[in-house]
């Protein structure tokens, strides 16, 4: 599979509908989560998407705007702090405690940037890490009605429960048992949805393009009438708000918040989820969240046996692979999960970029192998490799081994990407073929393609409905 | 209440000997930024690691104590240039999100080992000044000296002719060796290092080495004031030695020394003035680490490149 087996253009029909795929499994992702998962296994993806958001904010300064602020901690700290305050001495509201938590996060993103983003570089990073090694410590002091606040080193529960109103009962998963992470689910969903849509159009607003310029060659962008101080530090403040508001996700999803919680640790895992999600990519931060609670929750099943001691994964081993992982992706793949799937993708799906008048910036017709191709061939193989790799999958499921677990588990998911890929591109060379660019012998192996492709793509979409009207149900 | 001037010798005295400890960490820092223009953020923890081998060989194997310092800091420093070599050497330093994530890695790997291996507990390490030897006319056995009314530990002096004695070390090893002239070739201009001959990569790990067996130096040497060793000793002389290296400027070695001890001395000051004036000792250790937190900011806001440090110039 030397040539991507599908070229499209950008916005052309082909494209639009390998895009509704997307669309389709993210949106199956997000309504089968809080139906299909245990409770606390929607806790944990609470938590992950919490992550996320905290993470879309470092992205903010790190990936985005090239600054190395590692202490974002701080700032979800002070969210968290502030949330928990005002929703148990207030009696305020979450949703009324939003605004002004963001307000508080960016006006606290100034007063640090304005004299941080003076210094540049390894320099900030100094600074942000001491900014995540004393936040802290800073919760405990007494003075200042402080401690009384922040619960001191006891930390602070929120009693107000979050439940779902009656008028939300219908949302997927939130009557039952499983109710209330259900209900904390949704509300994370939203305040994520809604943040990514902010940050994406401000990126491509006019001053978020400043922030990318800076990142790229920052005298250049000075000298494009770019005000360094003022865009470096909104930005800045941009990001803390944007951490704070993950504070208070944190605080409605635990219900507690502690300064331990809040330490340096947190702030790498926040580094860590960035680098392995991919920098500077909006869907990283996604990934980045989901990594590290995920792999965290796998991590703490490994036990290695070494003679005398024994490296329990249940305590400080999971750290230690985690710094392992991220020095292994520094080393071998800089641009993180989305590089790697990009990479992927690019060998089954090419897409042509378009020029402003419409047509293709690179002829499509070109990437046409005409007689000599292959691509029947390999989308039957595909096709046929997805579901013999789901019903490997489902046999090793019975192995009750972690590695061979996992292995499963990827294969099992592997047809939702063969299957379709299968099918379009199935389809694709028919209509070559129609257009007499093909030989007559690939006739067969492109129909069985497109037929095996789209009953296995068929499958997933009635095996996700079936699993969701199930378990919606029978509650 | 009002200052008390008696008991301010005291604090000098206190601040001075940890400041000396922050002195030798924040060198440990200068050294590698000096050699690799990068801050490594493990240094605490590769320091860490060099106490936990003294405890090791000294508590659990019965060595010498000196001896096994001096083993620690052997084989922590062929671990630095192990490190520079195979993790820190491919990449560029210009650039410097990978190091730093290199670093963290490093940072969050040896805490976490350490933790696993020994657990969070501290470990009493035996203190190498504890008592004025038998041989000083009488004091021997006494554990601290009277000086203008207040407690001269031995242990404070013992920290500062260590740290003079391996200063003038590092001084000899510099000025008068070829490695030393090679350093600081390297450390003033690498491409031109390079075209004179000097063996750069050699010598950057030779830096790392430097380093590492100084951050070992400084461990132990902090490890009595701390109840013993554990995984997380480090973690706060970390902000002060960081506080340090950028009062003094990141790329002065008498700036780091000279640093870390004006830290420790703010530091001892502020434990007197806000701890036992102001406020009462309870919300000290809190203070101590904003104070730091504080002054790396103002001295980074108003000088930038610190104290002693040379101004970089950027080209386009």
């Amino acid at each position: 599979m030397s040539s991507p087996l599908v070229v499209v253009a950008k916005g052309g029909a082909e494209h639009k509908r390998w895009q509704y795929v997307q669309y389709l499994y993210l949106a199956s992702f997000v309504l089968l989560v809080p139906v299909v998962l245990q409770p606390f296994e929607i806790g944990k993806m609470n938590r992950a998407l919490v992550l996320s958001v905290a993470i879309l904010a470092v992205n903010l300064v790190v990936g985005f705007n090239g600054m190395l602020a590692l202490g974002h901690s701080a700032f979800m700290g002070v969210g968290a702090f502030v949330t928990a305050s005002l929703v148990q001495d207030e009696n305020w509201d979450f949703w009324m405690a939003l605004p002004v938590v963001v307000m508080v996060g960016f006006v606290l993103g100034i007063l640090v940037g304005l004299p941080a983003l003076r210094v540049k570089g390894l320099y900030l990073a100094l600074i942000t890490i001491a900014q995540a090694t004393v936040f802290p410590t800073l919760v405990n002091i007494d003075e200042l009605g402080i401690a009384k606040r922040t619960g001191g080193p006891n930390g602070k529960g929120v009693s107000e429960e979050v439940i779902a109103p009656s008028y939300f009962e219908w949302l997927p998963g939130v009557d039952g048992a499983r109710g209330g992470s259900a209900y904390r689910y949704w509300c994370i969903i939203l305040i994520l949805g809604i943040t990514l849509l902010l940050v994406t159009n401000y990126i491509r607003s006019r001053p978020g393009r400043a922030v990318l310029a800076i990142r790229d060659n920052e005298a250049g962008a000075a000298v494009y009438g770019v005000n360094l101080p003022v865009v470096k530090t909104v930005n800045f403040a941009i990001s803390a708000g944007l951490g704070s508001l993950a504070g208070l996700m944190w605080c409605l999803d635990k219900g507690f918040v502690a300064g331990q919680d809040f330490t340096f640790l947190l702030a790498v895992d926040l580094i860590i989820g960035l680098v392995i999600g991919g920098v500077g990519t909006l869907q990283g931060s996604l990934l980045g969240g989901l990594f590290v609670v995920w792999v965290n929750d796998l991590t703490k099943r490994i036990t290695i046996p070494l003679g005398l001691y024994t490296l329990n994964g249940d305590g400080p081993l999971a750290k230690a692979i985690f710094g392992l992982i991220l020095i292994l992706f520094t080393f071998f793949a800089p641009g993180g999960i989305v590089s790697l799937a990009k990479s992927v993708q690019n060998k089954l799906i090419k897409v042509v970029p378009i020029r402003p008048d419409g047509t293709p910036a690179e002829d499509v017709d070109s990437f046409d192998p005409g007689m000599e191709s292959d691509r029947a061939q390999s989308a039957m193989k595909l096709a046929i490799l997805g579901p013999v790799l789901l019903t490997i999958g489902w046999l090793l499921m019975n192995v009750n081994n972690l590695i061979v677990g996992c292995v499963a588990f990827g294969l099992r998911f592997s047809i939702l990407v063969t299957a379709p890929v299968a099918m379009l591109v199935g389809s694709n060379e028919l209509k070559a073929l129609l257009a007499g660019r093909r030989p007559e012998s690939i006739k067969a192996q492109a129909s069985m393609a497109r037929l095996l492709g789209g009953l296995g793509f068929l499958f997933v979409l009635l095996y996700g409905l079936w699993l969701f009207k199930t378990q919606y149900s029978s509650r | 209440m009002t200052w008390n001037f008696d008991i301010l010798p005291d604090f000098v005295f206190n601040g001075l000997s940890l400041g000396a400890i922050y002195g030798t960490v924040a060198l440990s820092l200068v050294l590698i930024f000096k050699a690799t223009t990068l801050i490594n953020f493990a240094t605490g923890e590769l320091a860490m690691i060099g106490a936990f081998m003294v405890y090791v060989l000294h508590m659990e194997q019965g060595l010498w104590l000196w001896l096994s310092i001096l083993i620690a800091m052997i084989i922590s420093a062929g671990l630095g240039a192990l490190i520079e070599r195979t993790l820190t050497r491919p990449f560029d330093p210009a650039d410097h999100l990978p190091v730093v994530l290199i670093t963290l890695g490093l940072f969050l790997i040896f805490n976490a080992l350490a933790g696993d291996i020994w657990n969070y507990q501290v470990r009493i390490l035996s203190n190498p000044f504890g008592k004025f030897p038998s041989w000083v006319p009488g004091l021997g056995g006494d554990r601290f000296v009277m000086v203008l009314g207040s407690r001269l530990k031995y242990q404070s002096i013992g920290i500062w002719v260590t740290l003079a004695l391996a200063l003038f070390l590092l001084g000899l090893i510099l000025n008068r060796t070829k490695m030393g002239l090679a350093f600081r070739a390297v450390s003033s201009n690498v491409e031109s290092a390079r075209l004179v001959g000097v063996h750069t990569g050699r010598t950057l790990g030779f830096g790392w080495a430097l380093a590492s067996a100084f951050g070992t130096l400084g461990a132990v040497l902090v490890a009595p004031q701390l109840g013993g060793v554990n995984p997380n000793m480090m973690a706060t002389i970390l902000i002060y030695a960081l506080a340090g290296a950028a009062l003094g400027g990141l790329d002065s070695m008498g700036g780091a020394v000279m640093g870390g001890v004006l830290i420790g001395l703010i530091q001892a000051v502020l434990v007197m003035w806000l701890g036992v004036v102001v406020m009462g000792q309870a919300y000290m250790s809190i203070l101590q680490l904003a104070a730091a937190f504080v002054l790396i900011l103002i001295v980074l806001l108003f000088r930038p490149s610190g104290l002693f440090g040379s101004r970089r110039v950027e080209r386009v």
